[in-house]
């Protein structure tokens, strides 16, 4: 080896050395695009947005007293839909994941990571980290609350604190497991706390149906309380929900059907198959926070209708009977027997904050104070909406009849919420009232097409919760099933 | 290898080596798209659905599946490469597989599911010019139609007939509209106007005697399908000098499919140089253009399930038009028709030529290498790639497409006849889609090796140290615009805005309830990238030629997007050593043992999760499955956080054995466990945890195996020889541990199940069927003996464990006989042990719709059938998913699991080369004809004429797919100056 070998081989062993210095951290810090990991305010304020967090389920609609089955269409549906109307204990098979835990569970965990993660972000102002936290809160609510009358017993503040309820999660980290039921009495002060804690921090207008409002944050404890039997406390609520109202920069109230079905009106032009024009669920004057489902029921599916007892609670002038027809799904003749009614419209059926169950609570807690004029009053106000006005007057002898007030406000909301899935809350609930539990009807019937009942399936009050299921329950061993 | 250069029938080269490599499995069934080659059995599930649905379920896409990979890693003239169809199979030198640690662990990340590595050819230093000439046709013909048993036109209108339920599903039902619904066939539309009175039963009867007498299939065989035929010329020049020499192939394929009108050719030029400047320093550069243009017409997706009898032509070859082939029924088309005054007929022959994708790829491939001896010794090695491709693809849509017009009246809002319609979509010009695809990888690789050995080569000792990194970056784009016309290119402006979010309220045909809404088509755009940086160092040490002692280390990282930076420290590394034992002098007595070796390994290597697809924090992406009306896209989690996410880890320990005997006999024989833990894929969680199911850890797995190849030349003469080649592969899999979504404890979430803790990937399981009661419904048999038909009723340990779906033995056996100029090889392969569900009819309740296999003539129809029959009574009120009995009970019944092993001979292939002393006369080195002949089916253990390698399962259940490719005959011609 002489000495220019070893002198050339240095320099290329230094030109190559100082090649093969490479920086590694920079050359992996690549962020992929189309997706992000949250750092700034703005992404969790995105989150917010997301669409899932306003999914509802539909589970509740074939369970209400209100719902007759038809057949032909019945014996042919799905086994999920079948079940929940005959209430039968298990809905899913074993080794199905329960739908309308899923949605719950997937939003639970966006609320968790706001609540838990935003206030660690440092760009933005302090004022909006408080919203979005509260935002967060008020989103974790509503989920709690729809669990809770899913899974938990109607709310009895005699047994409530030892009433089996819905596990409270409070940290959104999916390697968790083996959870265990909270109370009935826990949830609700979890799902009030939530509230509370949140009121002060949102806006006081309303800017955007698809984010929580006060005036939303408001009519969710009003409800709260309601389903509590705080009558009194849930109207302060209400009240204050609905002068918040008042104060929106999107268009709120209840729309005048006298108005609307006419030419140019939002319900038109109607079709003869799909019922009345769609009104988008963002420009939905009716809808204070945005949340639903879609209700197959009030479109191409035949077998669940309006029974007798309840088609026969209109009266034909009543302008709600629009959303109905007594043809099947593209049927031209009439078809159903004995009165009964298929609903026709909306798709989307709204089931987060939807003005009016907000107005119906309100008035059932005036009348339920005692303040009848009052109640009757606005109960009048809100019926000229949905009738011609010579026919919104309530019957004098009703007016002044607390009870019979009440039960004339609990039709009021079948005609308003027929087969839309709130009469299976009101079901709950009345179904522990010390004063009205006879207006929940424990039967369900099948009809054939001549109006013959074929079978009678009745409610027990046990089914009065849902079951969670094998796949749940063997996922965690400390869940303790309802009977 | 010889064989594999004997089959020149096809441009895939990895069909090239099937059979002639112990190990690696080739799975040419459509449903193993996931998984088409397997080295050693399965080391890596990856991500199959949240529901553990077989793996033939997972679509194999791993752009938009990633989680992990299953496929080997191929690496192409010293570089990992993920399309190895640009690769010209004439080009290639040399295949060589990959299997234990030692070897793979070099490789790195990626590694663990081993390693396949192709060396194209180069030419040698002085030589003089060579030129060869390469030709195939190989015609393979039309797809096997008739291989899938289904009805024909009497028999189908006949079960058809008596199945009819017009109360349980009443016209009107039918009848109506519901979007992405179809119109009412024939059959039907004359059953119903029977069962309504519009028509006598005399008419109805004729109507369906002469659609019984109609059949279909000729038309479908012909107009539908025509003869495949793929054809090569590769033209290869190449010459060495002192300093310089070169390699250069240019090629031409010509693909045709069995669609008519398609089109496929691709052109290819590749050089190879290599310079040697001096003793010390020489390189080499690889240039490789790949060019291809290719026209898909708009063929219906058809075979014999299609109503057969429905011609698509008449006699005088015009076509036929069908509108019900649609989305509406007649009386909803006339209502539509009237309203929009958009034509909605459909005709099907005359679609074809309504919409053509075409595509246009270009592809270049460039490497280049240095080698610079520093001392004595000491070389260093560096060697650089960049491969560059492009593909655009367009697709114009008629104006007289049905997609078009069908579009069109969704936008169209007239509410009566009278209305003028007031059209929100071009009325005009068709729609035109342009698409982007861009893939840019790079490698960079620098080592350093020293090679050195004293004492007379008593030691010999080599040291590697390499530093390598490597980006992947997949960009891609596409546009959509309406109204457009091809010559001018114009085209007319939408209003987006209003029509995707808002909705078009009440139009004629709404495709969602009331309204109609427009998808973002206008702009897609996606990217992926993916870095790594790699150290490694291999370090080799031989005494006397006798012991060897290797090791080698590997550290990969790759982007750290979503991953902690622990998530990824994990080196590969792996030892070995080999003993010569046949140069031990107490062996030198044995005159016929040319050699004997003995080998051991052991090592780790990994499997990556893909970057921001697995995670350790939350990954969100933005929300646009929902219609929105602000401006803002909301965010959405894409994929859940998990802190404990951490890479796949495969230990390899590897014992083998290579001998040579008689000068005759060439053998190896190897023994391996694999084990694999931290399986990456679905893991199930717990519902109250928010999802059902994220990219996690969530097992692990064990392969153990022989595997045996044999070389033997069994005659060898002057003027003739025949050599063998067999190769045998046992491979044993079983999931070791798994976490599923909760405890099993139903049959039927079982029977389902492909990957459970206990039995080998890939399980097929099944109930314990017991045939039919007198009702004609399916009947199960519990573990305590109950017989019974009640649903839901079986718990886990009433399943039974059939075996698995994938071949347990396979291997390959191959002849060579050549006598002077005459060459023949005979390759065949077998799979062996494994299961494979049978495809039974399924449908037995509901409106019969669609076209049932011929055995759907044998169900069950009045009591006493249950004595001779298994297939069940057809209950059309029997709704979707029984209350009173289970249809799975016979679908997935052990009945329906067959013995999947069968023998294929891939290819025989004979070859004639002409006198080598008439060719001199000429200045003719080699003039070789081929003639070859693939996949002729010998045995299967079935009964039922099932080619086990089209069949797969989807949903538990089995599919038969169509044959294609079989019986193919393909003439070949090489010529050398």
């Amino acid at each position: 080896m002489n000495f220019k070998t070893i002198y050339s081989g240095i320099i290329s062993f230094v030109i190559i050395g100082s090649l093969t210095v490479s920086c590694d951290d920079d050359f992996l810090e690549v962020t992929p695009k189309g997706s992000l990991i949250a750092e700034s305010v703005y992404d969790y304020d995105l989150l917010l947005d997301d669409p899932l967090l306003r999914e509802a389920s539909n589970v509740t609609v074939p369970m209400g007293d209100e719902v007759a089955a038809v057949e032909p269409f019945y014996s042919t549906i799905e086994l999920r839909a079948r079940r929940l109307f005959k209430w039968e204990a298990d809905i899913y098979n074993s080794d199905q994941t329960p739908q309308e835990l899923q949605t719950s569970m997937t939003s639970l965990y966006s609320y968790n990571k706001i609540i838990n993660e935003v206030s660690a972000t440092v760009d933005g102002t302090d004022e909006l980290r408080a919203q979005l936290e509260a935002e967060a809160r008020v989103g974790r609510a509503l989920s709690y609350f729809i669990l809770i009358n899913y899974y938990g017993k109607p709310y009895d503040a005699a047994t409530a604190s030892s009433d089996l309820g819905f596990p409270i999660i409070e940290y959104s980290d999916i390697s968790s497991t083996d959870f265990a039921r909270n109370t009935v009495q826990e949830v609700y002060d979890f799902i009030i706390d939530d509230i509370e804690m949140a009121l002060s921090f949102l806006p006081r207008t309303v800017k955007d149906r698809n984010r929580v409002s006060a005036a939303a944050a408001e009519a969710l404890y009003g409800k709260v309380l309601m389903f509590q039997h705080r009558f009194d406390e849930a109207l302060v609520h209400l009240d204050l929900a609905l002068d918040y109202t008042a104060n929106t920069q999107v268009e709120l109230g209840i729309y005048d059907y006298n108005e609307e079905f006419l030419d140019g009106g939002v319900f038109t032009p109607a079709s003869p198959f799909f019922g009345p024009a769609t009104v988008n669920r963002n420009l939905n004057k009716e809808v204070l926070y945005d949340k639903g489902f879609v209700n197959s029921w009030s479109f191409v599916q035949n077998e669940f209708v309006i029974n007798p007892e309840t088609a026969s609670l209109f009266n034909s002038s009543d302008l709600r009977l629009n959303f109905y027809s007594d043809a099947e799904f593209f049927g031209f003749e009439p078809f159903y027997p004995k009165g009964m009614l298929r609903k026709m419209g909306p798709l989307f059926q709204q089931f987060g904050i939807f003005l009016p169950d907000i107005y119906l609570l309100n008035i059932e807690a005036t009348a339920r104070l005692g303040f009848l004029e009052d109640a009757v009053s606005k109960l009048e106000t809100f019926r000229a909406n949905r009738m011609p006005v010579e026919d919104t007057e309530v019957p004098s002898a009703i007016a002044t009849d607390k009870d019979k007030l009440v039960t004339f406000i609990f039709e009021e909301r079948m005609r308003e919420l027929a087969l839309t899935g709130y009469r299976w809350f009101d079901m709950r609930r009345l179904s522990v009232d010390p004063d009205y539990s006879d207006l929940v009807s424990y039967t369900h019937k099948l009809y054939n097409e001549e109006g013959q009942v074929l079978e009678t399936y009745e409610l027990t009050p046990e089914r009065f919760v849902l079951r969670f299921g094998d796949l749940v329950l063997s996922q965690n061993p400390n869940l303790t099933e309802n009977p | 290898m010889s064989i594999a250069k004997d089959r020149t029938y096809s441009m895939n080269i990895l069909q090239r080596i099937d059979g002639l490599v112990a190990g690696l499995t080739i799975n040419n069934s459509p449903g193993a798209a996931s998984n088409p080659y397997l080295i050693r059995g399965l080391t890596s599930i990856g991500t199959f659905g949240a529901n553990n649905v077989s793996a033939s379920d997972y679509d194999g896409d791993t752009a938009l599946n990633p989680g992990t990979n299953r496929s080997p890693l191929f690496v192409v003239d010293g570089i990992p490469t993920n399309n190895i169809s640009f690769i010209n199979p004439q080009d290639v030198e040399d295949i060589t597989v990959l299997k234990d640690a030692t070897a793979a662990s070099i490789w790195g990340a990626r590694a663990a599911n081993g390693v396949i590595v192709v060396t194209t050819k180069k030419a040698s230093n002085n030589k003089k010019l060579t030129i060869n000439y390469n030709a195939f046709t190989n015609i393979q013909g039309r797809p096997e139609l008739d291989y899938q048993p289904y009805m024909n036109s009497a028999d189908f209108i006949q079960a058809a007939r008596e199945v009819f339920d017009p109360v349980s599903y009443p016209f009107e039902q039918l009848n109506a509209y519901t979007f992405g619904g179809s119109g009412i066939p024939p059959h039907l539309r004359t059953l119903y106007a029977e069962y309504m009175g519009e028509i006598s039963s005399e008419v109805a009867n004729a109507r369906l005697d002469s659609l019984s007498s109609l059949s279909n299939r000729s038309q479908i065989r012909d107009i539908w399908y025509r003869q495949a035929i793929q054809s090569n010329h590769t033209l290869t020049l190449s010459a060495g000098g002192v300093k310089h020499s070169i390699y250069s192939s240019l090629a031409y394929t010509d693909t045709k499919n069995s669609r008519p009108g398609d089109s496929d050719k691709q052109f290819k030029l590749n050089i190879r140089q290599d310079y040697r400047f001096n003793d010390r320093i020489s390189a080499f550069l690889i240039t490789d253009f790949t060019k291809s243009k290719a026209l898909t017409k708009n063929n219906l997706d058809i075979d014999y399930g299609f109503f057969p009898y429905q011609l698509f032509q008449n006699e005088n070859g015009e076509h036929i038009s069908i509108p019900y082939m649609g989305l509406l029924t007649e009386d909803v088309r006339a209502d539509f028709e009237a309203r929009s005054k958009v034509n909605l007929n459909y005709n099907p022959l005359d679609e074809r030529d309504y919409a053509d994708l075409n595509s246009d790829v270009f592809n270049g491939r460039f490497i280049g290498g240095v080698d610079i001896g520093i001392f004595e010794n000491l070389n260093f090695l560096g060697t650089y790639s960049y491969i560059q491709g492009a593909r655009k693809s367009t697709n114009y849509i008629n104006p007289e497409s049905y997609i078009v017009r069908s579009e069109l009246v969704q936008f169209t809002v007239a509410d009566t006849p009278d209305d003028i319609p007031q059209y929100f979509l071009p009325d005009t010009g068709g729609r035109y889609t342009e698409g982007h695809t861009s893939n840019r990888n790079f490698t960079i690789r620098n080592q350093l090796s020293y090679d050195n050995s004293w004492n007379e080569g008593k030691h010999q000792l080599s040291i590697l140290l390499g530093q390598e990194a490597q980006e992947q970056l997949t960009e891609s784009s596409s546009t959509v615009v309406r109204g457009y016309n091809p010559l001018l290119q114009t085209s007319l402006p939408i209003d987006y805005a209003f029509l995707e979010n808002e909705g078009l309220e009440n139009p004629v045909m709404p495709n969602f309830g009331t309204i109609s809404t427009l998808t973002d088509d206008y702009f897609v755009q996606s990217e992926i990238l993916t870095r790594f940086t790699s150290y490694y160092t291999n370090a080799g040490y031989t005494l006397d030629s006798k012991y060897t002692f290797n090791g080698s280390w590997r550290r990969d990282k790759s982007n750290l997007f979503g991953l902690d930076k622990s998530a990824q420290n994990k080196p590969s590394w792996s030892v070995g050593t080999k003993w010569a034992v046949g140069r031990e002098n107490f062996l030198s007595g044995f005159k016929n043992l040319n050699f004997l070796d003995l080998r051991a390994t052991y090592g780790i290597t990994g499997n990556a999760p893909t970057p921001g697809v697995s995670s350790t924090y939350d990954i969100l992406r933005p929300q646009t499955d929902y219609v929105v009306l602000s401006n803002r896209i909301p965010l959405t989690i894409q994929t859940p956080g998990n802190p404990k996410l951490t890479w796949e880890r495969t230990s390899t320990l590897n014992l083998g054995i290579d001998f040579g005997i008689y000068d005759r006999i060439n053998a190896s024989v190897d023994v391996y466990r694999k084990m694999t833990d931290d399986l990456l894929g679905q893991l199930p969680l717990n519902i109250f945890s928010g999802f059902t199911s994220a990219i996690g850890n969530f097992g692990s797995l064990e392969n153990k195996g022989v595997e045996l190849t044999l070389n033997t030349k069994n005659i060898e003469t002057q003027n003739f020889s025949w050599t063998t080649l067999f190769t045998m592969a046992y491979n044993k899999n079983k999931i070791t541990d798994l976490e599923l979504p909760g405890e099993v404890t139903t049959g039927d979430q079982k029977v389902d199940l492909a990957y459970l803790k206990g039995f080998p990937a890939f399980a097929v399981f099944a109930y314990d069927y017991k045939g039919l009661d007198a009702e004609g419904d399916p009947l199960v048999q519990l573990q305590d003996g109950t017989i019974t038909k009640e649903p839901n009723i079986t718990s886990a340990d009433d399943i039974l464990f059939m075996g698995t779906a994938q071949p347990v033995w396979s291997g390959g056996l191959s002849n060579t006989f050549s006598y002077k100029g005459f060459n023949l090889s005979i390759n065949a392969v077998y799979n062996l042990g494994h299961v494979m569900r049978r495809d039974v009819t399924t449908n037995f309740s509901g409106l019969l719709e669609s076209v049932p296999f011929t055995d759907f003539a044998n169900r069950w129809k009045e009591p006493g059938d249950e004595l001779v029959t298994n297939i069940p009574y057809y209950d059309p009120t029997g709704a979707l998913s029984g209350d009173t009995r289970d249809i799975d009970y016979y679908i997935k019944g052990n009945q329906n699991v067959l013995d999947a092993s069968y023998v294929k001979l891939r290819d025989i292939t004979l070859s004639y080369g002409l006198p080598k002393e008439f060719l001199q006369k000429i200045n003719v080195k080699d003039l070789t004809l081929r003639f070859s002949v693939s996949n002729v089916l010998l045995w299967t253990a079935n009964k039922y004429d099932i080619d086990p390698e089209f069949q797969f399962s989807s949903l538990s259940r089995g599919v038969r797919a169509l044959r294609t490719n079989q019986g193919s005959v393909a003439l070949g011609l090489h010529f050398s100056l």
